[in-house]
């Protein structure tokens, strides 16, 4: 990752946007029709090569501390995706996060979430994103 | 029916907030299937993106055929140094 911000910056004049999932797992939830909202777990990581998004951070930190980039502007937002049932978020999860997983605990606590609260309740899971605009710091020739 | 707030809505608008894109030279790395490559498609003087899955690039290519796309990994971007004027790290680094 270091290797990639320093090829960033050696093709890059002036500016770059970084946007990414912070170092944080997703949260589980279910609204009900109310706006009510129940949580039901975490998504928990599932790459033995550790959580590359702290990963991310620390290699921005290193080219951050060798004065290639300056951090101008930094700011999140949360990614909602949503879902009809359990069994959808947890095949998406599955099909498609391919480093998070669903563990047991809280699919039952969603699935019993979703029974409870009945019709019209939508699962949804909410992960927080980070926006970081970075100035670079190059010598003109 | 329960709203919830559209992150691509979101997403756009901090791209627009952020950066301006006007007459710049922007390279987007992990451009994939070029979802965010158009929030800005109109306003950059010219866009290059490159991803490593050939598959979304493929879907990038019939949404945006007049962008170029390249195969390849930001370890090693076949481009000259300083060659654009922003790069975005989109959902990458």
């Amino acid at each position: 990752m270091v290797h990639a911000l320093h090829e960033t910056w050696r093709v890059t004049r002036s500016e770059v946007l970084d946007i990414r999932p912070l170092a944080l797992s997703p949260l589980v939830f279910v609204r009900d029709r109310n706006g009510g909202d129940t949580f039901c777990g975490e998504l928990k990581w599932c790459d033995d090569s550790g959580q590359h998004h702290i990963q991310s951070d620390t290699a921005l930190a290193r080219v951050v501390a060798e004065d290639k980039f300056i951090i101008a502007k930094e700011d999140r937002f949360d990614w909602y995706d949503t879902f009809e049932t359990t069994d959808e978020l947890v095949e998406q999860v599955h099909d498609d996060w391919l480093t998070w997983s669903v563990d047991e605990d809280t699919a039952l606590k969603l699935m019993r979430a979703m029974k409870d609260l009945g019709r019209g309740a939508v699962a949804y899971i909410r992960q927080g994103i980070g926006v970081r605009l970075l100035k670079i710091m190059k010598e003109e020739l | 029916m329960l709203s919830f707030p559209d992150p691509e809505e979101i997403e756009r608008e901090f791209f627009s907030r952020l950066v301006d894109f006007r007459g710049k030279r922007v390279l987007e790395i992990g451009c994939g299937d070029g979802r965010t490559i158009g929030y800005y498609a109109n306003e950059a003087k010219w866009i290059v993106g490159i991803d490593n899955d050939r598959d979304e690039l493929i879907a990038a290519y019939k949404q945006l055929g007049d962008v170029p796309f390249i195969q390849g990994s930001a370890a090693s971007l076949p481009f000259a140094d300083s060659s654009f004027d922003l790069t975005i790290l989109s959902w990458s680094l």
